[in-house]
């Protein structure tokens, strides 16, 4: 061949660009090392203290801040930091649990909706914009109030009421993907549809996704404490930081810690994640990046 | 006569996290007044950056290494931004590639066109007559009826009329064309290229076209820059690059273009190589590992820019001062 | 020459309005004819480019033969199989043998796999052995070496990319690929590498192409046979030779003058045509060019031109065909 064979216009080239870039933004480093401090708590909680959840010490009932109690203790005699720790169990598995599941069913409805006929489309969307008229914690209430507390309808409540969210995005950026160039060349060699989805679409939707997801975490904690807060979540005795909050409630005249320990964790995690969030964002998606 | 532009050496870097790209160097070029001045390139030449740096409108990594750009006695480079926003539209003015993105889609043209003056003391009516004026200039029809309509009620041909008709509306001393016809359709880039020059005859400003479109250039310009990877290698007035070309690349560009071609030809011809890596810019001529008539020195010494006769400047071994 | 490809009578509407929309509105006819009644062939070997101006249809043309759009009338015939009214399944096997280059060439490339993932796709697809070697040739072929292989489009210039795009059209080997601007985003002193690839791969495979572009510079250079469009409609087609000597519709040879010179003893003082193309929107009566026409009289406002032949074998819509020269 005539033409001679060129060299590639970037040959060096960091491999992980957008971890390094990450590193450099200094919330979105403060916001990850608290996530992983939350994480590292729930994970370890067995090892980092020597109470257990819910054992009940009336010795030590309201006991203040001390060497013995960190966080004090609550009207139980319950060691209030372990009680945080295993609380923070509950939180993360509900927000691991119904974000992960919520994406998978986004992700699935929102390509389908997206790249599937067109009655299919219509049709889902009428489902989509049914669900989503629910306010969240209305929907929770009557729920939970029929068939009883408990995590797992937690988890299956913002699995629903999340899915159309993330759905109605993936399905937006499907439709604009499926006129792009690579995607006709990709029809035009005779790819079936679930290559497409799979190989095609799926890669060039999920960054974003995950992001927004990291940034819902904050959400679906708050979610779960104030149903637990409100006895609709967690059954008693478990420990979840709305169940510390409302034990704590009862008594805030005496013992504010209580609710300074329910509420910081739930105040941490929000800034933790958003500012993690945030930070992906700007590193992964350019065009939302505020301009310096 | 002083030249309403002229650039002296001008070398800008842009920042990237690995070594800076040297993106202009040593950039010399003016325009006299009253002339149109093209400057053609192929992509990475820096003709754009060129246009940024005049406006004032490089990127936040861009960093002027040295040189001048003067706007007629004042230094573009050296003013503040108050200065510049009475400079920008009302002395340079700016006509883009894509007429579908550049008037605001919520206000109708006549509404931007009278905004525009705004620094005019003038009754909304003198100035609305003014937009009129303009309009029928640039050849939209009925122009007072329709200065009340919206962008998209105006066809992709119609808009670029309007976004010239814009552009000249402050009576500019400098025009400058960003690729005007790149978007257009052939029959459109011909009422296009007509336009210019039936406004050249009233207007009495410069223009400066920035394309790559050997055509383009040739039915437009007076004067020609041709740049090469941040470089100028030459410029002339226009009869001299079409037919006296001097630097091999203007002589291989001008080679390559299919529409000089006369000859039905079953190998079109190409310039083999690649631009080079500015980021690590060459020693030497800029132009030697793609050059077929390059010399001993032309890999390690730079060419200076030598001038073979009073308009006509070569920065190429292959010539000697004088 | 044989046919390979023969098009006859196509037409491809797209819907303008919803029905609903269309009643509310009291539109009789909510559709817009993008290719209206067009015939056209391909030889083997041959170069046919198709050109026109935004709106011409002819995008909607090929992508109508590779399957992407599909057609309402008329047929495609391709190497004897009727292509139109094929299911998805049917047109699989079809498409071992059309392949399509597409206008962006960095665009239609999947951003995030790697260059050899793309370009043995669609062996991948269609159920045949990934051969290495094999990808390793259609790389050499087309002047990109191995380290290439990991890359990603967004890591290649433009030429490259175009490179990535040819090779991935060569892989299952096809009779006839369809290359929608193949020099779209191209600087000249590189689209001539493009295009001298493309033609010697025909002459080393035989591969026929189907070019559609509006740089009527390079189709003089590469095209055998050319074909006019406007407003979706074919207006002139004939050996690309001839259409250039002397153009026999009137629109051809406005196309023909507007091309900028590169030669400024060459300017000339008016533009050779006034207005724009006409939305499909509406459609003008008659002969669809005739409000731009230079040379209309009474028939062209009302009555609409057949396709006839002329004595070169040329093919043309016009009541009053340019004479020669």
């Amino acid at each position: 061949m005539s033409a001679p064979a060129s060299k590639p216009v970037r040959s060096t080239q960091p491999r992980f660009p957008g971890l390094r870039q990450f590193f450099r933004e200094p919330l979105g480093v403060f916001g990850l090392a608290i996530v992983v401090i939350l994480v590292l708590g729930a994970v370890f909680a067995p090892y980092l203290t020597d109470y257990a959840p819910n054992a009940l010490d009336i010795k030590s009932r309201l006991a203040k801040p001390s060497s013995e109690h960190w966080l004090g203790a609550d009207h139980l005699g319950r060691d209030t930091f372990t009680r945080v720790l295993y609380g923070g169990r509950v939180a993360l598995k509900v927000a691991a649990w119904s974000i992960s599941l919520a994406l998978l069913g986004g992700l699935l409805l929102g390509m389908l909706a997206g790249y599937g006929p067109r009655w299919l489309d219509n049709l889902l969307i009428l489902v989509f914009d049914a669900v989503r008229s629910f306010p969240t914690i209305m929907f929770a209430l009557a729920i939970i109030t029929l068939t009883g507390p408990s995590i797992n309808m937690v988890i299956m409540v913002i699995v629903i009421t999340s899915i159309p969210v993330y759905a109605r995005i993936v399905r937006t950026q499907t439709m604009a993907l499926r006129e792009s160039e690579f995607v006709l060349a990709a029809r035009s060699v005779g790819t079936g549809w679930f290559r497409m989805l799979y190989l095609h679409i799926l890669p060039n939707v999920i960054g974003p996704l995950l992001i927004l997801a990291s940034m819902d975490i904050p959400v679906v904690v708050t979610i779960e404490s104030g149903l637990s807060f409100l006895g609709l979540g967690v059954r008693p005795p478990t420990a979840s930081w709305g169940t510390v909050l409302a034990d704590g409630y009862a008594y805030v005249r005496n013992t504010p810690w209580l609710l300074v320990a329910g509420g910081v964790p739930l105040i941490l995690t929000t800034l933790g994640f958003t500012f993690m969030g945030e930070a992906l964002r700007d590193v992964f998606d350019p065009t939302l990046k505020k301009r310096d | 006569m002083t030249p309403v532009l002229s650039i002296k050496n001008l070398s800008i870097d842009f920042l990237t996290p690995g070594r800076p790209v040297h993106a202009l160097r040593e950039v010399n070029l003016s325009v006299p007044q009253n002339r149109i001045v093209g400057i053609v390139g192929e992509s990475g030449s820096g003709k754009s950056t060129v246009v940024s740096a005049v406006m004032r409108l490089l990127a936040n990594n861009a960093e002027v290494r040295s040189g001048e750009i003067k706007f007629e006695d004042r230094d573009i480079l050296a003013m503040r931004e108050s200065e510049l926003r009475a400079l920008r539209g009302e002395e340079i003015a700016m006509v883009f590639q894509d007429p579908m993105t550049a008037q605001t889609p919520v206000l109708s043209i006549g509404q931007q066109m009278v905004d525009i003056q705004y620094r005019r003391s003038l009754s909304i009516k003198e100035k609305r007559q003014k937009v009129i004026d303009m309009l029928t200039r640039v050849g939209i029809p009925d122009p007072s009826d329709r200065m009340d309509q919206y962008p998209h009620q105006f066809s992709g041909g119609m808009r670029q009329r309007i976004s010239i008709a814009m552009a000249l509306m402050m009576n500019p001393k400098l025009l400058i064309a960003d690729e005007p016809t790149t978007a257009l359709d052939v029959t459109l880039e011909a009422q296009i290229i007509h336009l210019f020059r039936e406004l050249k005859k009233s207007f009495d400003g410069s223009i400066v076209v920035v394309s790559h479109n050997l055509g383009l250039i040739a039915e437009l310009c007076d004067e020609v820059v041709v740049m090469y990877a941040g470089e100028v290698v030459e410029r002339a007035a226009v009869d001299d690059i079409f037919y006296r070309a001097v630097h091999p690349y203007t002589q291989a560009l001008l080679d390559c273009d299919p529409a000089r071609l006369d000859e039905l030809s079953q190998t079109l011809p190409t310039i083999p190589g690649d631009v080079p890596d500015l980021q690590d810019v060459p020693e030497g001529c800029i132009f030697a590992s793609r050059c077929d008539q390059k010399l001993q020195q032309c890999a390690s010494n730079r060419p200076p820019a030598a001038t073979i006769t009073q308009a006509h400047d070569v920065r190429c071994h292959l010539v000697k001062d004088g | 020459m044989a046919d390979l490809l023969n098009i006859t009578g196509l037409g491809v509407r797209f819907r303008a309005l919803s029905s609903l929309a269309a009643m509310l509105q009291n539109v009789s006819d909510p559709w817009l004819d993008a290719v209206l009644d067009v015939s056209l062939s391909v030889g083997v070997g041959e170069t046919v480019a198709l050109v026109g101006e935004s709106g011409s249809g002819k995008t909607t043309l090929g992508r109508s033969v590779m399957g992407l759009v599909r057609p309402q009338k008329g047929s495609i015939q391709f190497g004897g199989t009727e292509l139109c009214g094929l299911s998805e399944a049917a047109y699989k096997p079809v498409r071992r043998n059309i392949a399509m280059m597409f206008q962006d060439p960095v665009a239609s490339l999947s951003r995030r796999r790697s260059i050899k993932a793309q370009i043995s796709e669609p062996f991948k697809v269609h159920g045949v052995p990934v051969d290495d070697d094999e990808t390793a040739r259609l790389m050499e072929l087309v002047g990109l070496n191995h380290s290439f292989n990991n890359r990603f489009p967004h890591e290649l210039s433009g030429g490259q990319a175009r490179r990535v795009g040819v090779a991935r059209a060569l892989t299952l080997s096809p009779k006839l690929i369809i290359a929608d601007e193949p020099t779209a985003g191209l600087d000249v002193s590189v689209q001539g590498e493009i295009l001298n690839l493309m033609r010697d791969l025909q002459k080393q495979l035989g591969i026929s192409y189907l070019i559609v572009t509006h740089n009527l510079p390079v189709v003089r250079h590469i095209s055998d046979r050319i074909a006019v469009m406007y407003l979706g409609r074919l207006l002139e087609q004939g050996d690309t030779r001839s259409i250039f000597k002397s153009p026999a519709h009137p629109y051809t040879r406005v196309l023909l003058d507007a091309v900028p010179q590169p030669d400024p003893a060459k300017r000339r003082e008016l533009a050779s045509i006034e207005g724009e193309v006409p939305s499909l929107r509406d459609r003008p009566a008659g002969c669809e060019f005739h409000p731009r026409c230079a040379f209309r009289q009474e028939r062209c406002l009302s009555e609409s031109p057949e396709s006839r032949p002329l004595a070169d074998g040329r093919i043309v819509r016009c009541h009053f065909p340019l004479e020669a020269g």
